[in-house]
């Protein structure tokens, strides 16, 4: 029977033409939105974890709690501990620490005097060991744009368009201006090697990227460190395992009275973007679910017509002795035949799109001129293992409702009036 | 008017078909409407926020000043010439003054703007009057959001250190004296606001002001030299640009939206030629024309935008006028995006979207009738009666 | 030959509410037929003749009284068990042919078989003699399209006596053809009827059909005005 039925729905295009065309529409949809919010998403998860908070986030209890003025004042001392029980206890996660701070870059002219001086943002990460995690989790050796990456001590990385407005050029002296973790007043000469584009604009606008040794000296801060991130090896985010980790090393290692004992949190909670993530996911639902109401109503519509093209099919049927049930479902059956190629044909659309997405994205630096989120210029869509499939739910489910809704007006019928039907 | 009764009737008559399709189509007036109302509710709110608060009428910047580049800050600043003293004089501009600086909230260090402005001005919103009160301290507002980054709050103390057109580091005690609440990020991110003649004082930069904002009622703004007018769209572009590309985005929804209802509506069409070919043969040979006969059927066909109108009338108003009271609650974070919405956005129908989007959908709706009536110019009346297709 | 009643209806009577009012298509009506039989049932339009034939097919149920088909009461049946009665005892012929135009030749005829779970290759044996037995095996992989109007009801013809079913019911079968295939289709029907001993119960006001017929009931206002055995004429007979 269903040979029989999968001819009639590769004849007989009338019947199948118009259903297969609005279940691709849809589906396309579906896939290309679903890839685009799975970009972004990750796209923000990514930058989020690399430049920001890492998969999981160690700081002192105090730090943790003004975490956004980076208060290196509160940072956690006994650091180089804390990162061998943290390599021994979650052996699954690459543990590396950082210093963030913020200060003035003073760039100097030939007196010695002050030439050009801005504020910067400052982040001290492992550079100059062989085993450095650093340089794959930053991407620094591809990111380099000027120059070299720090091989010794006092020297430093910028971003180029810090470095363009400054008006620096490689090997020469910048001085940085900051406080130390004491809270008096810190001052140190670098020079500048080489410089980098992060693709984020809250970090390309003015950051310098130094050694955590060379800071941890400048800002007083031996054996301490404001953060430890640690992250997955797979790479990818795992919200419940990160939770997991998070709740066992917190029940041995922190204690709510001490201020100072360390805090791990996850990427999602410490980031803020719990809530917005929460709203895409379900905006993204919202969208799926609209659809297959759409579909479906549409696909009712079709599923009537069709009914209406083949009464003398139907008439037959059941004059040769079809029961009205079989009848019912072979229509169902028949659907959800034309739902699968119609689900194919706009996966394989969507994946199309989606991929030229992916491959080209789309600039968004100008709406990030104000911002402070950790997201980069371009966004692009992401193809996943789900993309794949994700379009045939609204696809099949869109066909089933509106076959079943259809095709209740054969079932409900009389078989006479059926067949009343077959004279006219 | 029989072709539109015959219309009509023929419609009602398909009953569960009809108002199948009429529904879909319904949905895509509600949801154009909906959207549409909402993004320029976003555009309204943030550029009317801006313009309150920030940008009146339009800005002369000093041509070396740019706001994304604080070392450009450095060269920022002179005297504006007679043109805009006049008008600072009869209170139609208001000078601002900007100089980097670092604050020092308990000990730690913070660069930061520090802003001049004149605590009388009536231009911008911002409460610049605050700074009237006399204090041994440097009186200073600062925004809601630096209150939050810096943990300052109103009677608080702050250090704040800068140099000085000379080059010369000093630094002052100041009191905040008022915490602003507000939406606009760029007038509180990062900044703090002092009276601008004791800014000029301490800077040494007698006379002189970064920008100068001007009233809204300006209308035509005079040529000054070393001087560049912005104008409000300039100003605004950024968010303009942001809704442009939310409107492309959510277009795409609306097409396929459009497209799926359209579709259905062609496929309407196209069976009811097939069907009621008898019925065509009928009404030629009662003397209706072909051009008459396409005509009943594309207006059967465009009647089921006007239904639909009808129904979306039906649920959208009452829903779109609650959201527009309610409004949508924006997440915390949406404003890291650095934008002037606020909490959340209001909706915003004009009488224009919604006539727009009504005649669009007819017109589409309309086209889409007509096509496939096309079959009916080919139509012999003698196979028409006899049920066959010539 | 002709022994048992195959069919049997006791005072039947059909009424169908038409507005506020009720027509009545069948007054009464009580009739058996025999197996082999080639019977129709003749009278103007609206005399009742395609309603008996739907309730004897078990595709509509009677008012009043009751038809025993191959000793199911047809009142009685569930639409699962019509369904059944019709799947393998009963064929239909329509006047309109209502072959499927997606399908050619052989699957339109196979399509009754479909329902019987055969084997494929039980199938083909079935559909091949059927379609030799309408002369038209050299046409399988045709679609009706291609066909002429007399070819199309030989299908239709096929469809119905490929599972050789005890009883089929033929309403107007002619109606739509030329009087050179009318005589043809006739004369496939004797043929199937002597072959195979299929009772034929056709409803026509065509006169050639008529000629054919071995007994006629003629139908007046849903009552059955004259039940008379009559000799046939085939065609080239003079009557």
């Amino acid at each position: 029977m269903i040979k029989f039925l999968i001819k009639g729905v590769l004849r007989d295009r009338s019947r199948s033409l118009f259903p297969v065309l609005t279940v691709t529409a849809g589906v396309l949809l579906t896939v290309v939105g679903f890839s685009w919010i799975n970009g972004i998403q990750s796209n923000w998860v990514e930058v989020t974890a690399k430049y920001n908070t890492g998969h999981l986030r160690v700081m002192s209890r105090a730090y943790a709690d003004e975490v956004d003025q980076s208060p290196n004042d509160l940072a956690y001392i006994g650091v180089n501990q804390l990162l061998d029980n943290l390599r021994q206890d979650f052996p699954e996660l690459t543990w590396t620490s950082r210093v963030k701070f913020g200060g003035l870059l003073d760039i100097p002219d030939e007196k010695g005097e002050t030439k050009v001086q801005g504020p910067c943002m400052g982040m001290a990460v492992d550079l100059l060991s062989e085993d450095s995690p650093e340089k794959d989790i930053l991407n620094l050796r591809d990111s380099i744009l000027r120059g070299r990456l720090p091989e010794e001590s006092g020297e430093i990385l910028i971003t180029e368009d810090f470095a363009q407005r400054l008006g620096i050029s490689m090997g020469e002296t910048a001085t940085l201006i900051s406080a130390t973790m004491y809270g008096s007043m810190a001052i140190a000469n670098f020079t500048v090697t080489g410089t980098i584009r992060f693709g984020v604009t809250a970090m390309d606008r003015s950051t310098i990227l130094a050694d955590i040794t060379d800071i941890q000296q400048v800002l007083n801060m031996e054996n301490a460190a404001g953060e430890v991130l640690g992250f997955f090896k797979t790479n990818l985010y795992d919200n419940e395992q990160a939770e997991e980790i998070a709740e066992r090393f917190n029940s041995k290692y922190s204690d709510k009275e001490d201020e100072f004992s360390p805090f791990t949190g996850t990427l999602l909670k410490q980031s803020g973007m719990e809530d917005i993530l929460g709203m895409v996911d379900i905006y993204g639902e919202v969208i799926i679910i609209v659809f297959i109401v759409v579909m479906s109503i549409v696909l009712w519509n079709a599923g009537l017509m069709g009914s209406l093209r083949r009464y003398g099919e139907i008439g037959v049927r059941l004059a040769i002795g079809e029961d009205k049930g079989h009848l019912y479902r072979s229509l169902i059956t028949e659907s959800l035949i034309i739902g699968f190629i119609g689900s194919i044909i706009g996966t394989a659309l969507g994946l199309l799109v989606s991929y030229y997405l992916q491959e080209t994205g789309i600039n968004i630096a100008f709406m990030m001129q104000n911002s402070t989120l950790m997201m980069s210029d371009t966004f692009r869509a992401d193809v996943n293992a789900v993309s794949h499939y994700i379009g045939f739910i609204p696809g099949l489910a869109a066909t089933f409702l509106g076959s079943l809704f259809s095709g209740l007006g054969i079932y409900k019928r009389k078989t006479s009036q059926l067949m009343k039907e077959l004279e006219t | 008017m029989t072709l539109f009764k015959l219309a009509f009737r023929n419609l009602i008559g398909a009953g569960l078909r009809t108002w199948l399709n009429v529904v879909v189509l319904s949905f895509s007036f509600v949801v154009i409407i909906w959207m549409q109302g909402v993004l320029k509710g976003m555009n309204n709110q943030a550029v009317t926020s801006l313009v309150d608060a920030e940008y009146a009428g339009g800005q002369y910047w000093h041509k070396s000043y740019d706001p994304y580049d604080p070392l450009s800050l450095q060269d920022a600043h002179g005297r504006p010439p007679e043109e805009l003293t006049d008008m600072i004089e009869k209170g139609r501009a208001t000078p601002v003054l900007i100089i980097q600086g670092t604050a020092y909230p308990e000990g730690r260090m913070t660069t930061l703007l520090i802003k001049g402005i004149d605590p009388d001005q009536k231009i911008i919103s911002l409460p610049s009057y605050f700074l009237k009160e006399e204090t041994e301290e440097l009186p200073a507002v600062i925004g809601n959001r630096m209150s939050e980054s810096t943990g300052l709050k109103a009677g608080d103390t702050v250090t704040l250190r800068w140099r000085d057109a000379n080059g010369t580091f000093d630094a002052r005690d100041a009191l905040i004296v008022q915490v602003m609440r507000t939406t606009v990020q760029s007038i509180d991110q990062g900044q703090i606001w002092i009276p601008l003649e004791k800014l000029r004082e301490l800077s040494n930069m007698k006379e002189e002001a970064t920008l100068l904002v001007v009233d809204k009622n300006i209308l035509d703004p005079p040529k000054a030299s070393g001087w560049e007018f912005k104008s409000l769209d300039f100003l605004i572009k950024d968010i303009t640009q942001l809704v442009k590309t939310k409107t492309s985005g959510s277009s795409i929804f609306y097409v396929i939206l459009l497209l799926l209802a359209m579709l259905a509506i062609f496929d309407t069409q196209i069976l009811s030629i097939f069907r009621r070919k008898k019925e065509i043969g009928t009404l030629m040979a009662m003397g209706f024309t072909r051009a008459k006969v396409i005509r009943l059927f594309t207006i059967e066909g465009a009647m089921h935008a006007v239904l639909a109108a009808l129904v979306a009338a039906l649920y959208g108003i009452p829903f779109l006028t609650w959201f527009a009271k309610t409004g949508w609650p924006l997440p915390e974070s949406m404003d890291s995006y650095g934008f002037a919405i606020g909490e959340k956005i209001f909706p915003v129908y004009s009488a224009g979207l919604v006539v727009g989007t009504t005649l669009l959908i007819l017109v589409v709706t309309t086209l889409v009738s007509f096509l496939p009536t096309r079959k009916i110019a080919k139509l012999k009346p003698t196979d028409a009666l006899r049920g066959k297709t010539s | 030959m002709q022994n048992s009643a195959l069919i049997k209806t006791q005072d039947l009577v059909k009424i169908y509410p038409v507005g506020w009012k009720e027509l009545v298509a069948l007054d009464h009506v009580s009739l058996e037929f025999k197996t082999g039989e080639f019977a129709g049932l003749v009278g103007p339009s609206g005399s009742g003749k395609t309603t008996l034939l739907n309730i004897v097919g078990s595709l509509d149920t009677p008012t009043k009284g009751d038809a025993v088909v191959m000793g199911e009461k047809i009142s009685s049946l569930s639409h699962k068990q019509a369904a059944a009665l019709r799947k393998k005892h009963i064929g239909f012929i329509f006047q309109t042919f209502n072959l499927l135009p997606v399908y050619n030749v052989y699957e339109n005829v196979e399509v009754s078989l479909l329902l019987l779970g055969l084997t494929h290759e039980e199938r083909k044996k079935k559909v091949m003699q059927a379609l030799d037995w309408v002369r038209l095996a050299d046409r399988a992989k045709s679609r009706p399209a291609q066909l002429s109007g007399g070819q199309c009801q030989r299908v239709a013809i096929a469809r119905a006596v490929v599972k050789e079913p005890a009883i089929i019911l033929a309403d107007e079968p002619t109606a739509n053809l030329d009087a050179e295939n009318s005589y043809n289709i006739l004369e496939t029907m004797v043929k199937l009827n002597e072959e195979l001993d299929t009772t034929f119960i056709f409803a026509t006001h065509d006169e050639k059909v008529i000629r054919y017929l071995r007994r006629k009931i003629t139908l007046f206002d849903g009552r059955v005005a004259k039940d008379e055995q009559v000799i046939p004429h085939r065609k080239g007979e003079n009557p």
